[in-house]
């Protein structure tokens, strides 16, 4: 669990390091925050055979990836997301078992980022290791502003 | 847009309010992380008109929020424009919004503390999405501990 425990703490130091970029930017006005919902991913950390070279390789990519993203100043933060949670549904509240969506949609995991807009969040995406992979897919959504 | 903006500005106060109980009960390792992710319902910050119903139904969430805040497990959130794009697979398609089914679509979330998914799913059970046949997604955040 040693690269589990490094991406992490990667995200935790590069998200405090990037905080005063950040806020430096958004008084410029010049960028707008985006989510990055990843989904279809099937090397999730939780359950990855480290063992195998191409896993931590992979897993090395996104490293490189977020560490990349920080060095610009436009990581905000993200978190992996455990593979398993309930859904609850509408006014009877229903509480049902993962899977909670068909299976390949499942969000893995977000990130989010600065960007000058959804265009730019886009070509940033595109760098994402997930895409490495024919089923990974990368929601881009702008967060909603105050004004 | 008042009332988005109390939204909004509540979100943050309350978020501020909550770090300190937050890192408190992480210290004790008795709480996890949950994410609340929330689908469906019909009132969205973005286009919410200023009819009694609406503006009624917003007030819901900033008084659910505020509870949570005084009871010191919110620990943040945000909410999501409808639009969007999304990036597919190796040839790294983009295709525009929906990407999904609309009732499926993501329209915020929230980050809150709970000791387990049960006492997160009793938690999410008070969201005020429910008034409007809305779903919430309850998931654990992985920790960096195990």
């Amino acid at each position: 669990m040693k690269s589990l425990k490094t991406l992490v703490f990667t995200v935790a130091i590069m998200t405090m390091s990037t905080i005063s970029s950040y806020a430096q930017l958004k008084v410029d006005g010049k960028t707008e925050k985006f989510i990055f919902l990843f989904r279809g991913e099937d090397t999730h950390i939780q359950t990855a055979n480290y063992d195998l070279k191409e896993v931590k390789e992979y897993i090395q990519l996104w490293i490189n990836w977020q560490q990349g993203l920080a060095e610009k100043g436009i990581l905000v933060g993200g978190d992996p997301l455990q593979t398993t949670g309930k859904q609850v549904t509408g006014k009877s509240k229903v509480v049902t078992d993962g899977p909670l969506i068909v299976a390949k949609e499942t969000v893995d995991g977000y990130l989010i980022v600065n960007a000058k807009d959804l265009n730019d969040a886009v070509e940033i995406a595109k760098g994402c290791p997930l895409l490495t992979k024919e089923k990974g897919k990368v929601e881009v959504r702008p967060l909603q502003k105050q004004n | 847009m008042k009332n988005l903006k109390t939204a909004v500005f509540t979100l943050a106060i309350m978020t501020i309010a909550t770090i300190s109980a937050y890192a408190q009960s992480k210290a004790e390792s008795k709480t996890e992380k949950f994410m609340l992710i929330f689908r469906g319902g019909y009132t969205h910050l973005q286009n919410a008109n200023d009819s009694k119903e609406a503006q009624g139904y917003i007030q819901s969430w900033i008084t659910w929020m505020q509870g949570l805040g005084h009871k010191g497990i919110l620990v943040g959130g945000e909410n999501l424009y409808r639009t969007g794009k999304q990036v597919n697979g190796k040839n790294k398609v983009v295709t525009d919004a929906p990407f999904i089914v609309a009732k499926e679509m993501v329209n915020g979330h929230l980050f809150i503390i709970a000791k387990d998914i049960n006492e997160a799913v009793e938690i999410a059970k008070g969201c005020p999405i429910f008034q409007e046949s809305g779903k919430v997604e309850v998931r654990q955040v992985l920790k960096s501990e195990n």
